[in-house]
């Protein structure tokens, strides 16, 4: 029994539409245009922060913000502003790698599970298997074994991760395939992968969209937690989490380290649930938002 | 659909009952805080909060929390500024050839358990000591004798002038025989002190009572919750609520925070433990004495105290801090000289050949891999300020920051180059056993902190020749010598000493930080 | 029936294997020697002797090949066997059984707080659809659902124990010590189990008993409360099961930052000291909580509603 699996339309609104959409949709909007300014801010990160985060200044400890320092300085007299905007780079960036590859090993594995049942129930025992473990257990060993670089973080999110991804491209997949056009192309001499990745594939795009965007707040969950245990990037280099767990300790004198760094990860995760939640309203208007 | 409602009425009785435990707890304990406030002459409980974690309960084993808290006491014990005073001993002796020391205990002493003290109950219990505790390994004990109730004899293989020091540790505990059962597994410690040992929840809390029936002055509290928590933040966080008195050892950015605070009083006590990077003194960069040199000129010293420290702590010179009895007052602190240590390190054959700014030797930048803590909570902000130092001399290293027990482990395998540690040096209150683990060939071809595989033969055969010595100049002449070979050679590299802030509120008075966290004395402590 | 019940029960056996693949190919790549790590519990020493080390390399199987390692490995499991902690020097499975209860009394609290409020709010959600509070209720699962635990943590630490210093810090000395961990780990579930609620109320409403009850001229209360609740209540608490194991990976943030010691804490320090035997008991437990819970949930869903196809979703 899979409840959080989607019940699947296959209604995903063509590109015209779109416009149409987000003039009518402005929880979407916001969502986007939330999401865009954070990805902006982190991507132009050498071009908007004033300063190397790296870059320590000690005779400028905790200075209050200024218009040199828009936030103040950190313990080494680092400007935590630039701290915060390169940190989203390297929290974003492992949160879209891990979610990328939990889609690729999704769709692969969801898609012949849905399609071929032969190997369906084996597949499926697999993704119970990695659904048992809650995602920071398992990724806490393999932290311990590859170490907390962003590689390991990478392999320490992916691999509790792509499960999900498969179950829900496997239904997309046996409510497509009962569709009867995929009978009609067998019929008409398709091969399988083409039917696969011609047929199924771009029916699957609208679910593989929500997931991934609600899955790319919940990994920068993950990321940050694993960062505030301590786990996470090492330091020197700005992580949220690690910021977060570091800012604390400092909370009367620079309190916007904590603070700061906290509101960025809640922006940006709340963008990612406000697109997928409103995403899953427009493929399937019944359903409600079930973050999985 | 009877079965669907007996499910759910189920489910519903299952949550009224939770929330009305919830509301009832609830109203309990604040009735309980008001009580505890408004009346002081109720039992007074004194909470404290350490980091320190007891793995075992066992003061054989691991004895520091029995002596702290203040529920056992050892033969002798040792003062605020670090020398060996009486305490269940009263006075002690040994004989011209140093083999045999005699003990006289004190009289009127009885365990928690309401046997007496004597002789063959201190007998039995240090005979149990040193099967359990590694502490003892290097004392020479061959046999212990009760010469009469109140005298303890103790036989040596040879001249050995460091048993009452060693005698003070919590390991050399007096425990009453009731402690432990048939096989010799502890029970509970019954001890002598002026607490009582009442319960140990692991990771969680020790608790100890008052022992009314204390040989010394009786303690003010009646009760001592002693909390375990390990994350500074949160010990931090336990004086603000009001739920701690007491709050062991903070970081100084955070104790710092509660100097101008009413209501707060900041305890700082310098202490003999000195933060020291240990290299890897086997492993390319390192096994080059130019490199571990240049380190040494590469830091700034004074920059670490000013902007991790907030100006609290004196930078290193020798092992021992200058204002200890033991230090080697001679040497000076390695100059921060950036120049010097890149010439150094292109004479070991690293320079910098394609302008990166970090240096290089047959084509392979110079990276190295430095490991800290985070128990010591200014260990990391240590390593990332002297990351930057060392880089501009051209050294990059990479930081791991892990508990100490995982840095421990990978210390163990020698993956490492530098290893940032806090190193107490007087867990016996005299240089011998510091010496023998770190400085001496058989400690440093061991794993434990200090010179990591490195020796030396002179200081070797000093460190050898103190043990046997009676004269304290002339063994403090010989430890001068080490100290200075030690500092020149390099195998560790000193950055500051350590100085402890304790932070109490005004609820209690009477507390006075102890320079090796010997023991907290919280007998002396009042509520005001 | 019977054979699905069945049927699902053998169905976790392959899970089960799973799992201890899994955890075995962990705990063999983690850093460490086994074999040493083993000694220095037993012969109490740091540094065990290397002979000592080879024969207990032989001894547990070490110098064999990894698929006949995983027997051995597997056989000692079974039975119970989960080795020593290097570091306290006790069973594995006795500083399992000595957390799992601080786990437990977390997890049901969190759960009994999140129907206590998630269930209600999702009622009077669905009842006045598009409501304020329906647009309340959105807000708060939207926010609840983008707040780290750990974040949420702190701004409750701060509010409840510094500034009104009315709940304890951390530790684990009564109920008073739960109350904030279990909020915050509640706060996530509520936000779903109202949405759920929601939704369920509002399909149960169009159904046709609904329109038929509502047509033979009951009224609006008496169909909501009497019919509607019951029926709508039954997925949710079907899903609610299957997040009860979630809630115990929750725990692993919550109880750190609460120094609470459970079954998180347990491990998170397992893996910040490499204490290896602790590592693979923690992940093989939280493994077969979870398996064991979704089993009594689906077998419950089996048995309340006998009338559905058991269908492999």
């Amino acid at each position: 029994m899979d409840t959080s699996s989607v019940k699947v339309t296959n209604s995903f609104p063509q590109l015209s539409g779109i416009c149409d959409l987000l003039r009518k949709n402005l929880t979407l909007t916001a969502g986007l245009i939330i999401f865009f300014a954070l990805l902006l801010i982190t991507v132009l990160a050498p071009v908007i922060a004033p300063h190397d985060p790296a870059e320590q200044d000690l005779e400028l400890r905790f200075s209050p913000p200024s218009s040199t320092y828009p936030l103040g300085t950190d313990q080494f007299g680092r400007c935590i502003f630039s701290r915060i905007v390169y940190g989203g780079q390297i929290s974003l960036a492992i949160a879209v790698i891990s979610t990328i590859a939990c889609v690729l090993i999704g769709v692969i594995v969801g898609m012949y599970a849905g399609y071929y049942g032969k190997l369906d129930a084996v597949l499926m025992r697999t993704t119970d298997i990695f659904l048992a473990f809650p995602s920071i257990v398992l990724a806490l060993p393999i932290i311990a074994i590859v170490g907390p670089t962003p590689l390991g973080i990478i392999i320490a999110i992916t691999l509790p991760g792509w499960a999900k991804f498969a179950r829900v491209i496997r239904s997309s997949t046996l409510s497509v395939k009962s569709n009867g056009f995929v009978e009609a192309s067998k019929a008409a001499g398709a091969s399988d992968t083409h039917i696969l990745f011609r047929h199924i594939l771009p029916n699957c795009y609208g679910p593989i969209i929500e997931i991934a965007t609600l899955g790319l707040g919940s990994k920068i969950i993950t990321i940050t937690s694993l960062g505030f245990l301590g786990l996470g990037v090492q330091p020197p280099t700005p992580e949220w989490g690690t910021m977060i767990n570091q800012g604390l300790t400092m909370l009367e004198k620079a309190p916007m380290i904590a603070i700061s760094a906290g509101s960025m990860i809640v922006l940006f995760v709340l963008a990612t649930n406000l697109i997928g939640s409103e995403l899953r309203t427009i493929l399937d208007p019944r359903s409600d938002t079930i973050v999985i | 659909m009877i079965k669907l409602k007996n499910y759910i009425l189920l489910l519903l009785l299952i949550v009224t009952a939770f929330s009305l435990g919830c509301t009832g707890t609830q109203s309990g304990t604040q009735s309980g805080m008001q009580m505890a406030t408004q009346q002081v002459a109720e039992p007074t409980t004194l909470t404290l909060a350490a980091q320190w974690e007891p793995k075992t309960i066992d003061p054989h084993e691991y004895g520091y929390t029995g002596h702290r808290i203040g529920y056992t006491e050892s033969l002798t014990g040792v003062d605020y500024e670090g020398k060996v005073i009486p305490s269940l001993a009263t006075d002690w002796s040994v004989s011209p050839d140093g083999k045999t020391w005699t003990f006289n205990l004190r009289k009127g002493v009885v365990f928690h358990d309401g046997t007496p003290f004597t002789a063959e109950a201190m007998k039995k219990s240090l005979e149990r000591s040193l099967i359990k505790s590694k502490s003892f390994a290097a004392v020479p004990i061959v046999g212990i004798d009760a010469a009469d109730s109140q005298t303890l004899v103790v036989r040596m293989n040879n001249s050995f002038l460091l048993l009452p020091a060693y005698f003070s540790k919590g390991e050399a505990a007096a425990l009453s025989s009731s402690s432990w059962n048939a096989n010799g597994t502890i029970i509970k410690p019954v001890g002598t002190g002026p607490f009582i040992f009442d319960s140990w929840k692991p990771k969680e809390v020790v608790v100890a009572v008052k022992n009314t029936k204390y040989w010394g002055t009786a303690a003010h509290v009646d009760k001592v919750v002693y909390r375990i928590l390990p994350e500074a933040m949160t010990r931090s966080m336990l004086l603000k609520s009001g739920e701690a008195q007491l709050s062991v050892i903070l970081p100084p950015e955070i104790a710092t925070g509660y100097m101008n605070q009413p209501g707060f009083t900041v305890h700082q006590q310098s202490i003999p433990r000195v933060r020291m990077i240990t290299f890897n003194n086997i492993k390319a960069p390192f096994n080059d004495v130019r490199v571990r040199q240049a380190v040494n000129y590469a830091i700034d010293r004074n920059a670490i105290i000013t902007s991790v420290l907030e100006g609290i702590g004196s930078t290193g010179t020798g092992l021992f801090p200058p204002d200890t009895y033991w230090a080697n007052k001679s040497i000076t602190t390695w100059p921060y000289n950036p120049e010097k240590a890149r010439q150094l390190l292109e004479e070991a054959g690293w320079k910098d050949t394609n302008g990166d700014g970090i240096v290089e030797k047959d084509g392979k930048p110079f990276k190295v891999k430095l490991l800290t803590y985070s128990e010591r909570a200014e260990l990391p902000p240590i390593a990332e300020v002297m990351q930057q130092q060392l880089k501009n001399a051209g050294m990059d290293i990479e930081i791991t920051v892990g508990t100490s027990s995982a840095t421990e482990g990978i210390f163990k395998t020698g993956e490492y180059d530098m290893y940032l540690v806090g190193r107490g040096l007087l867990f016996t209150p005299d240089p011998d056993e510091i010496m023998m683990t770190d400085y001496h060939s058989s400690g440093t071809s061991k794993n434990v902190y200090g010179a990591f595989r490195w020796n030396n033969s002179r200081v070797d055969s000093l460190i050898e020749q103190a043990r046997t010595t009676q004269d304290l100049s002339a063994r403090k002449a010989m430890y001068d010598e080490v100290q200075a070979i030690v500092v020149e050679e390099a195998p560790v590299a000193y950055l500051n000493y350590y100085v402890n802030l304790d932070v109490s509120t005004d609820k209690i008075e009477g507390y006075r930080s102890h320079t090796n966290e010997y023991s907290y004395h919280l007998e002396n402590v009042k509520f005001v | 029936m019977q054979a699905i019940v069945i049927h699902r029960i053998l169905q976790i056996i392959p899970v089960l294997i799973g799992i201890s693949i899994i955890t075995f190919l962990l705990v063999s790549l983690a850093p460490g020697d086994p074999a040493e790590i083993s000694l220095r519990a037993i012969l109490d020493t740091d540094s065990p002797s290397p002979e000592s080390i080879s024969l207990m390399r032989a001894e547990m199987g070490l110098d064999q090949p990894l698929h006949i390692r995983y027997f051995i490995w597997l056989s000692r499991v079974v039975q119970g066997d989960l080795g020593y902690s290097y570091l306290t020097h006790k069973s594995t499975v006795y500083e399992i059984l000595y957390a799992l209860p601080t786990t437990f009394i977390l997890a049901v609290s969190a759960m009994a707080i999140s129907i206590i409020i998630g269930i209600p709010l999702g009622i009077a959600a669905a009842i006045k659809q598009n409501g304020i509070l329906d647009h309340f209720c959105r807000f708060f699962s939207i926010i609840g659902n983008s707040t780290p635990e750990f974040f949420m943590a702190i701004v409750l630490l701060l509010i409840f124990s510094i500034e009104l210093k009315i709940l304890p810090v951390a530790g684990s000395g009564g109920f008073q010590y739960f109350i904030l961990p279990s909020v915050v780990l509640a706060i996530g579930l509520i936000a779903i189990t109202s949405r759920i609620m929601r939704t369920s109320m509002l399909d149960v409403l169009e159904e046709n008993y609904i329109l038929t009850a509502r047509s033979k001229g009951l009224d609006r209360k008496t169909i909501i409360s009497k019919h509607a609740i019951k029926n709508a209540m039954l997925p949710v608490l079907t899903y609610m099961g299957t997040q009860f194991g979630w809630l115990f990976g929750g725990a692993v943030i919550v109880e750190s930052i609460f120094a609470l010691p459970g079954l998180g804490r347990l491990t998170v320090d397992a893996v910040n000291t490499r204490d290896i035997m602790i590592l693979q008991g923690c992940m093989i437990t939280f493994a077969i909580i979870f398996v064991v819970i979704n089993l009594l949930v689906d077998l419950s869903y089996i048995y309340l509603n006998p009338a559905i196809k058991y269908e492999e979703v």
